[in-house]
């Protein structure tokens, strides 16, 4: 059998804890102290200066139109940076906690599972199925990943060789002589774009989950094996 | 034709055996042979024409000058090459550019070096995080194939083989912000060159 690890990886670089932007700030302190005068401050140092000079001996402010003030140049780059609007870090998904979501939580990676039917009963567990003749085990897990999820699903596979087992007993009703469990051998891929579709009658639900989440979904077992691919760094 | 060059050719290795210690013969080889020409190819052959008598005087001349051009290389390769990354701009060393010293108290000191002790402590529980993530990693891919080995061989070979696909990967690394969708950027600053009529 093959399963498939699917991970969607972070959109957005993940916030600063407080040692790092405290360490950040001493940083940037000391590369101030340590460095050499820029244009602009010079600028901002000589106008600062001759303005005063001007008000001292009377002259008007409005003379100076031609020129460009070096705080006129900071004005105008504020300016610049509030036209823009950049995207919320936040989603949707994040303020419904909509699970189903794969733009939820962008600064961490997020794992596929699904409720896939299992005999009789469907369990949460990551997309799995059972190899065919002639297939290579990662072919399989390719063709899993477009059975359970749909086509539209683009990822790209980390090689061709297995990072992950679990092994499993069937119930006593289910095994015959030479059946007496499943080898499962996990796959990851990583999430180059699309979306889930889950058409299929195996598969009825599906959430990209943070490794934390998903000891609400998997029995201690099976995440025993899942957890050393679904590593958040 | 062939008796001729036959002749030719075993005169030169007549020539040869007396010049070089060594069979005159393993010095030339037959290549190209064809059925009209046997050709001698010479590829390890010495100096086979005669030298014209040189004044020793130009000689040592020319060998004297020669000495004197290796020996100035040899001076250029002791001297330091400047290394690129330490150039300064010289506007840059100008006294004007000089930034007024600030003093810093005791106190500011001493927090400073609790900071980077912090910051050390910190990094270094990263790195062992990293690492025992990345062990466990290794270890559950190797027990994988491990057990593909038990199970199948055949299938553990297709699994060991490289993925040719995979050596030239590309990722767009995360972003202070999320992508704005559908978004239209303005057009940069640029020089109108259309000719004007």
């Amino acid at each position: 059998m093959s399963a498939v690890c699917v991970v969607r990886r972070p959109l957005i670089a993940a916030e600063l804890s407080d040692v790092e932007q405290r360490y950040k700030a001493h940083l940037e302190q000391l590369f101030l102290e340590t460095s050499v005068l820029s244009d602009h401050e010079i600028q901002v140092m000589e106008e600062t200066v001759k303005l005063k000079k001007r008000q001292r001996m009377g002259y008007d402010d409005d003379e100076d139109g031609a020129l460009v003030l070096a705080a006129d140049k900071e004005d105008m780059a504020a300016d610049k940076l509030q036209e823009f609007q950049p995207a919320a870090r936040l989603t949707e998904a994040d303020m419904t906690t909509n699970r189903s979501s794969q733009l939820r939580k962008l600064d961490v990676p997020l794992f596929l599972l699904v409720k896939q039917k299992l005999g009789n009963k469907a369990v949460w567990m990551m997309p799995q199925g059972s190899r065919q003749e002639g297939e290579t085990l990662r072919q399989t897990a390719e063709r899993i990943l477009m059975t359970c999820c749909g086509t539209h699903l683009r990822t790209t596979f980390y090689g061709n060789a297995p990072c992950g087992f679990y092994k499993y007993k069937y119930p006593r009703t289910v095994r015959s002589e030479n059946n007496v469990g499943a080898k499962v051998f996990f796959f990851k891929a990583e999430l180059s774009g699309g979306e889930v579709e889950c058409n299929s009658d195996d598969v009825q639900e599906f959430a990209w989950v943070t490794p934390e989440e998903m000891k609400e979904y998997l029995p201690q077992k099976y995440l025993d094996s899942v957890l050393p691919l679904a590593v958040s760094i | 034709m062939t008796s001729v060059l036959r002749f030719l050719s075993s005169q030169s290795t007549a020539v040869l055996s007396q010049l070089c210690p060594q069979g005159a013969r393993s010095l030339f080889t037959f290549s190209r042979t064809s059925p009209l020409v046997n050709t001698l190819v010479p590829i390890r052959a010495s100096h086979l024409r005669k030298r014209k008598r040189v004044d020793p005087k130009i000689e040592q001349a020319r060998e004297a000058r020669l000495k004197k051009r290796i020996k100035r290389l040899l001076k250029k390769d002791k001297e330091m090459v400047a290394v690129e990354d330490f150039f300064v701009m010289p506007s840059l060393l100008e006294q004007v550019r000089e930034r007024p010293p600030v003093s810093v108290s005791f106190e500011e000191q001493e927090r400073r070096a609790a900071i980077e002790k912090e910051w050390s402590r910190f990094r270094r529980q990263q790195y062992l995080a990293e690492e025992a993530a990345m062990s466990a990693m290794v270890t559950s891919q190797q027990r994988a194939l491990q057990e593909l080995r038990a199970e199948s061989e055949e299938l553990f070979q297709q699994a060991v083989q490289v993925d040719p696909l995979l050596i030239q990967y590309q990722r767009l690394g995360p972003t202070e912000t999320p992508p704005i969708s559908a978004y239209d950027p303005p057009d940069g600053k640029y020089v109108d060159l259309t000719p004007m009529e």
